[in-house]
């Protein structure tokens, strides 16, 4: 502490005045001669004492307030604050703590807190510190300060780490934002953390810290790291055939620095261990651990598992399968004929397979055969080439259409414009009009896709270079709810889908065998039937599996409220509406969750991130290469730092108030005991 | 009054200030003289036997004395320090002094045989009850003479005079009873219960009753010579309530006993005192 006008420090001195006085006015009290004092001894004593604290006291308040009157005028102020301003060596630090999935290994968190300890504990005073958590982003901050208590409290209330990525430049860049504002022009970054390699992906190259701050690492992670990983998992998505075996393939991959001679590999389905395995694996390499089993029908979920690991954290990879029955599918053929070449669906079953491994259960009907009462039994009915149906037909059609049931309409030379236009007036997705016939060399090609549509999100890029020839088809004008999925080359709608009620109809506007065109003898043509079914019946392939911090979709066609009950059983309640989609958003820890609606339930898999499972680490020499400015001497600008100056130097004397103020507390203290003391 | 030195005259003139205020008093008739002889028995003191009527009536008569009165009066008067304070221009002791020479003088005039005993931790002064002229001059003159000092104990004077009184007696104590209360009660009770009539005065000061001071002062205990400085403000009220209680405890005890108690405060005039007598002597009579 030091003073500005430290001459009024000699008016302290003139706290003894009261005192002096005292001693030097001292008078003697009057004598009085009393008869007796027996009336006086049971009452005087206590109350005599008394009076004489009082008296004393009141001396003591009155000595206080000259005293605290000088010390005021002295005006202090605190030299830790005026010493941040001038060229000392106190010091900002943001100390960067890593809480990536990978500090669960071994005792790198615990030295990581310790470490962090240490460096509280070597601050000075006039030091500021400010401490970060992050994984992939930054986690809890505390900004800076000099309350290095609250600090240590902070660091040792810090829970074991998550199981979420690591990625350096969120906290450098925070750390830099958080020294930015601060006075000093010591500024420094410690980094805590393991130092894996993969913490520098997505490191932007241009950026780097302020000038004038300092990068130091510490590095808490172990040299010699056992871990054997499971990198990926491959079961069937959804099985088409019930009580048949199949197999699940595990990669395995040694992640660690030294070999893994036997490892014990295990399957556990629905919560019962089904098979184990033994593997060998020397540094970095990997191996396909196969497990051959069956299932019954339904939704399962499994679970592969490393016994004995150093990194618990990775033992575990989980998944989910679902069972599900065979794609009834009823064709109905408009131009049969016993000649393969001649007949309209040939090409169609030939994509569909009849063989045992199908997923598709196909019928055969003619038009005049078709039953409008059994159309329910089917997921899909298929109109090829059709010429003309009952009104019957037609209506059944259409209340199965409405009713939910899907229609897949091709047309080919059969089809009469008017009688089509008629017959499925409600449901079809376009009006045909007259028949496009190309040149004789000339042909139409498949141009534009829109490939965000889920019929061809599972294609990939190659339905763009379909480049099938298409010589005829039916020009057709597309209703108002008609969404046009796929264009010829000269614009013309291809595909077009409509939903009438809950239900689906698509319209192909060419043939699909090889009258019109050649699709048939492209392989595309198999895709793109198997696809056209499975929209059609909503059968998209549900994902096995989901990573740590994946937005888990919960459906966007389902009403009601839906319970999510995470791996360590809290329950999270959502509500769905129809249309809206929904995800789940804190799939934080891996295993199996499961879903409540209603009275149904499912599953869904989350797994860790394989990439925290590399302990592959980087110097982190090379990562204060990239951070640290080349800047070595800032320069701040003289005003901001007389602004600043200024600022602080007025924060430090505001002693002078407070010291004021208690020189008016004393003052009504002095009265009050005055007031109560006799004479 | 207090300007008057001469005690035998303060004791007249309060005597007959007082007389001179009893209009019509129905003790007036006390002042007749009354001397007899009566015949002689068996047994008489043959020195009382009147020589000269036997001469003349040849008939034997004793004779009886001018001293043989209706009542003996002891005066038992404190002189211990405490009785030395006085806050205006007479002290507890002169008040007391002019009070007991009073009581003598107007006992004389009542015929009645006086004596004096004073005490403070013993007994001082002895005078035993006599009626004459010149005995009444004794007893102020050793009143005069009287100076107060040490400290105080009635319970020996009390008890000495219980065990020395052969005859009902009227006891008369001024004191301002500091000592110890119940022995001095005990005492007293003593006296009371052989027959004898006790008025005690219980003689205080103004400032004692009313506590006037208001300066921090340095109290002296006169007779044990203790000091304490306190603020008299502050210790007022506890002081009145335990004087209050004092007095309080007093009067209850002494009535009870059957003794009459007289609180007289200096600064009022002696008839509260004189008057108490005449009661308790018309009483006696």
């Amino acid at each position: 502490m030091a003073f500005l006008s430290p001459w009024f420090l000699f008016a302290i001195a003139a706290a003894c005045i009261p005192l002096i006085i005292q001693l030097l006015r001292r008078e003697k009290p009057l004598i009085i001669t009393f008869s007796s004092l027996r009336f006086f001894k049971k009452t005087s004593r206590i109350l005599v004492l008394f009076q004489q604290i009082q008296r004393w006291l009141l001396l003591l308040v009155r000595m206080l307030i000259l005293a605290l009157l000088g010390f005021a005028f002295s005006r202090p102020f605190l030299q830790t604050e005026l010493s941040r301003m001038t060229n000392l060596t106190p010091e900002a630090t943001v100390i960067l703590l890593d809480r990536s999935m990978s500090m669960q290994y071994g005792e790198n968190f615990a030295r990581s807190k310790e470490a962090a300890l240490q460096i509280i504990d070597q601050l000075e005073p006039g030091d500021e510190a400010a401490m970060v958590t992050f994984s992939d982003t930054t986690g809890a901050v505390i900004d800076l300060t000099d309350d290095f208590s609250r600090l240590e409290r902070f660091v040792a209330q810090l829970e074991s780490p998550g199981f979420k990525k690591t990625r350096y430049q969120p906290p450098l860049r925070l750390a830099d934002q958080i020294l930015l504002n601060t006075p000093h022009l010591h500024k420094r970054v410690v980094l805590i953390s393991d130092f894996q390699q993969q913490g520098l992906n997505q490191f932007g190259t241009d950026w780097k810290l302020s000038p004038g701050v300092n990068f130091d690492a510490i590095v808490v992670g172990d040299k010699t790291v056992s871990n054997l990983s499971i990198t990926d998992v491959r079961s069937p998505t959804s099985l088409i055939r019930e009580e048949e075996g199949f197999s699940i393939l595990a990669r395995m991959r040694n992640m660690g620095t030294s070999p893994i001679p036997s490892a014990k590999i295990t399957l556990t389905i629905d919560g019962e261990e089904h098979d184990s395995q033994q593997v060998d694996l020397s540094t970095r390499s990997e191996a396909v651990v196969k497990f051959d089993t069956e299932f019954t029908s339904g939704v399962h979920n499994g679970r592969i598992s490393v016994v004995d690991d150093s990194f618990p954290a990775d033992n575990h990879f989980y998944f989910t399968i679902d069972v599900l029955p065979k794609i009834k599918v009823l064709l109905v053929n408009g131009e049969s004929s016993k000649e393969w070449y001649a007949d309209e669906g040939h090409w169609f079953r030939l994509a569909l397979g009849e063989s045992r491994e199908s997923q598709f259960q196909l019928e055969l009907a003619a038009p005049g055969e078709l039953d409008p009462t059994e159309f329910n039994d089917y997921d899909v009915v298929v109109l090829l080439n059709i010429a003309t149906l009952t009104d019957k037909q037609y209506l059944g059609l259409d209340a199965y259409a409405r009713s939910g049931g899907s229609l897949l309409l091709a047309v080919g030379d059969n089809v009469r414009p008017q009688e089509f236009n008629r017959g499925f007036a409600d449901i079809t997705p376009a009006l045909l009009h007259d028949r496009y016939r190309s040149f004789t060399d000339d042909f139409l090609v498949i141009a534009d896709v829109n490939r965000r549509h889920p019929l061809f999100r599972s294609m990939g890029g190659g339905i763009s270079n379909w480049s099938a020839h298409i010589q005829s088809y039916w020009p057709s004008e597309p209703r108002s709810d008609g969404e046009i999925l796929m264009r010829y080359d000269n614009g013309a709608a291809a595909l077009i889908e409509t939903r009438p009620g809950e239900g689906r109809v698509l319209l192909l506007t060419t043939a699909l065998d090889t009258e019109w065109n050649n699709l048939p003898l492209h392989s595309l043509y198999l895709p793109f039937v198997h696809e056209m079914l499975q929209y059609l019946t909503s059968r998209e392939d549900k994902k096995r599996f989901y990573l740590v911090g994946d937005p888990v979709p919960l459906g966007k066609s389902i009403n009601g409220n839906m319970i999510v009950i995470d791996p360590l059983g809290n329950e999270q309640s959502t509500e769905l509406v129809a249309g809206k989609e929904a995800f789940y958003q804190a799939a934080n820890l891996p295993g199996i969750y499961a879903i409540e609606l209603e009275d149904r339930a499912a599953w869904f898999a989350v797994n860790s991130l394989t990439e925290e499972s590399d302990f592959t680490s980087v110097e982190p020499h090379e990562i204060k290469d990239r951070v640290v400015s080349p800047v070595t001497k800032p320069e701040p600008s003289r005003q901001i730092l007389n602004a600043r100056m200024n600022l602080q130097l007025e924060r430090s004397q505001r002693i002078w108030w407070w010291l004021l103020l208690l020189v008016f507390l004393a003052s009504i203290a002095e009265s009050v005991l005055s007031n109560r003391t006799h004479r | 009054m207090v300007s008057i030195a001469n005690l035998e005259l303060r004791a007249k003139v309060a005597v007959e200030g007082f007389l001179n205020g009893l209009h019509k008093s129905p003790f007036r008739g006390f002042n007749v003289e009354f001397n007899e002889y009566r015949h002689y028995y068996q047994g008489d003191d043959i020195r009382h036997v009147d020589w000269k009527m036997y001469a003349r009536t040849d008939k034997v008569y004793i004779k009886q004395y001018e001293d043989e009165t209706n009542v003996r009066c002891y005066l038992m008067l404190d002189c211990s320090a405490s009785m030395r304070y006085g806050s205006e221009e007479i002290s507890k002791l002169e008040f007391s002094k002019t009070l007991a020479g009073s009581l003598a003088y107007f006992m004389m005039m009542q015929h009645d045989a006086v004596g004096l005993t004073t005490f403070n931790t013993q007994m001082r002064d002895y005078l035993p009850p006599r009626y004459r002229k010149t005995h009444l001059t004794k007893i102020l003159a050793t009143l005069s003479n009287l100076q107060a000092t040490e400290g105080t104990d009635l319970t020996r004077p009390l008890t000495d005079m219980g065990a020395s009184l052969k005859r009902r007696s009227l006891i008369v104590v001024i004191s301002d009873l500091l000592d110890d209360e119940e022995a001095v009660i005990s005492a007293l009770r003593q006296l009371r219960s052989r027959g004898n009539d006790v008025i005690v005065f219980h003689v205080m000061d103004h400032a004692e009753l009313t506590f006037p001071f208001t300066q921090i002062a340095e109290f002296v205990d006169l007779e044990t010579s203790d000091r304490l400085t306190t603020s008299p403000a502050a210790i007022r009220k506890e002081y009145l309530i335990e004087l209050r209680k004092f007095c309080a405890h007093c009067r209850t005890e002494y009535q009870a006993s059957n003794i009459d108690y007289c609180l007289l405060d200096t600064s009022e005039p002696l008839d509260v005192a004189l008057s108490s007598y005449l009661t308790k002597r018309v009483k006696s009579a």
